[in-house]
């Protein structure tokens, strides 16, 4: 009789500690609490955002095209209706891509992705002139083809048809063919391995050659040219600040320094989402100062410019910001915001 | 769209037993004396509603209650259940489940719970009392980014209400609270987390017997 009261206990307490354990977490940091953080869907798709009007936010998105939003009543509008304006262009609005567009900040630019990837023009959209068709197309020769545009920056990458990519100023070359910042030779990369980071009027080209089986990143600081070919992976994010760079590459390594020429690799390694992300841009949150990320996980993480630490402060944020995957960032005067893959756009307050 | 399967299948529910019924006219009920050996198969739906998350160690909202604060839409359940009586008011066996609800930003998370079930009947007869308690483990998804899921705990209760149109065909209809503790450890970095998440699964069940 107390071997078998034993043998009860004893299952007992085994079968508690078995449930016990089952049900304690060691990998997840709280589904539920997840849930109790998640924010209503906004259904656009990933937000682009490119500038402010004075009124509203000017964003592409990925189900709908350009649109507007008003930040205040918390609404958006279409920019680019199809119906009338695209009906001149011959395509539909989500035929207006995400890295097909560049913005003055009184201006945007946008080009369409038609089927013959040649032959692109570029549209202007003047805010300050509303016309019944408000786009200005330039004319360019049958063999001109953009490969990339930058949303936030007057810059765009052009292959001209002569083997040769050109990096141009759509504000400049809307008017003026002859306009280019700089050219590299189109055997620098591989045709369609390409990408064009910008703040203001620096802008990095980052590009794989697949013959060369080499990588070369490009640094226009204003006036001064620097090339890089020792980072051997794209790069997707860069900062600037007091002349001082910040480069993340898209497989989480972190250099700074003065130019391309002159960069330290960080002792830190940046958590990036498992997705790929070579031919995406890592948005980078800042307020002038501090210096975030979001990587895997939807962690925040700050970096410190001046030697490229990394510190998870997904805490520091509100809740919102860290249940969301960041797309793009704008700042507002002192308003920050981020453009989300499936939430629209939020306000984000720094720390 | 969900809510219209889950409508769907209570109808079914509802409407399975009146086909029985128009089968047999001329049964008239008698009440069933359950003994050692009865038995009892239970085919359960219906919505669930998010009744709670209890999060015991963080400073502040520690108690969510019902799904707008919870962030969560009503979901669903099914599940089958089979029983078999341990003597004339008491029937042990196991319900096998599947529980989905959505998020506030329509992800999905979903739970499929496996549970000892202890059944208490003390009113028996055309109509029936059914009391029930289970314990066992259910797995956890979370179908949002990062995909996470995990396995836990489980405990049941639900009290029920059955009318036996058939000798052996009965409907039930149910409320219950399902507990899902999800646990962290003290030196884990999301201890203030740890979340007893309460749902109430109302269903309506279809009920076979056999002596």
């Amino acid at each position: 009789m107390k071997q078998r009261s034993f043998i009860i206990i004893l299952s007992l307490v085994f079968a508690a500690s078995l449930l016990f354990v089952t049900a304690c977490n060691t990998e997840n940091d709280g589904v539920f609490y997840r849930i109790s953080e998640s924010v209503e869907r906004v259904e656009v798709g990933a937000v682009t955002l490119i500038m402010f009007d004075g009124t509203n936010i000017i964003a592409h998105t990925g189900l709908e095209g350009i649109k507007t939003y008003n930040p205040t009543a918390d609404t958006w509008d279409q920019l680019i209706d199809q119906g009338t304006d695209l009906a001149v262009l011959g395509a539909r609005r989500t035929d207006i891509k995400n890295n097909m567009l560049a913005s003055t900040g009184t201006t945007l630019y946008f080009a369409t992705a038609a089927s013959n990837t040649y032959n692109n023009s570029l549209f202007e959209y003047d805010f300050s002139v509303p016309t019944t068709i408000p786009y200005v197309a330039g004319d360019f020769n049958e063999n001109y083809q953009i490969k990339a545009m930058s949303p936030q920056a007057d810059l765009m990458v052009v292959e001209n048809g002569s083997g040769e990519f050109e990096v141009r100023r759509p504000s400049e070359a809307i008017i003026n063919t002859d306009y280019v910042l700089h050219t590299s030779d189109t055997s620098d990369f591989a045709y369609e391995q390409i990408n064009l980071l910008a703040i203001d009027d620096a802008f990095l080209i980052t590009g794989y050659n697949a013959e060369k089986a080499n990588y070369r990143h490009i640094l226009y600081d204003f006036s001064t040219e620097t090339m890089n070919t020792d980072i051997a992976s794209m790069i997707i994010a860069m900062y600037e600040n007091g002349g001082n760079y910040l480069f993340i590459a898209n497989n989480g390594k972190i250099y700074h320094g003065a130019d391309l020429e002159n960069l330290t690799e960080a002792t830190s390694t940046l958590p990036l989402p498992d997705t790929n992300m070579a031919f995406r841009t890592l948005p980078v949150l800042s307020d002038g100062t501090d210096v975030y990320v979001q990587g895997a996980n939807k962690r925040i993480y700050e970096i410190d410019p001046s030697d490229g630490s990394v510190t998870d402060v997904s805490s520091d944020f509100d809740s919102d910001i860290t249940n969301v995957e960041i797309h793009s960032f704008l700042s507002v005067g002192t308003n920050h915001y981020v453009g989300t893959k499936g939430h629209g756009i939020m306000e984000v307050v720094f720390p | 769209m969900i809510m219209k399967k889950i409508l769907i299948v209570m109808l079914l529910c509802v409407l399975f037993p009146g086909v029985l019924l128009a089968q047999d006219e001329g049964f008239t009920s008698a009440p069933r004396q359950y003994g050692m050996g009865s038995q009892m198969f239970t085919f359960r739906a219906g919505p669930v509603v998010p009744a709670f998350f209890f999060r015991p160690y963080l400073s502040d909202d520690q108690l969510l209650s019902f799904p707008e604060d919870m962030h969560m839409k009503v979901g669903g359940y099914g599940s089958i259940r089979y029983q078999g009586f341990l003597n004339s008011t008491v029937a042990l066996g196991g319900e096998l489940g599947y529980l989905f609800a959505y998020d506030l930003g329509s992800d999905l998370f979903t739970s499929v719970p496996f549970q000892a079930k202890l059944t208490y009947i003390p009113v028996q007869g055309t109509f029936e009392l059914p009391l029930s308690i289970g314990l066992g483990f259910a797995y956890n998804s979370y179908n949002s980014t990062p995909h996470t899921s995990f396995l836990s705990f489980l405990a049941t209760a639900e009290a029920g209400f059955s009318w036996y149109f058939r000798e052996d065909w009965g409907i039930t209809l149910s409320a219950g609270l399902q507990l899902i503790p999800e646990l962290y450890g003290k030196d884990h970095d999301s201890h203030d987390h740890t979340t007893i998440a309460g749902f109430m699964p109302i269903t309506l069940s279809v009920t076979y017997r056999s002596n």
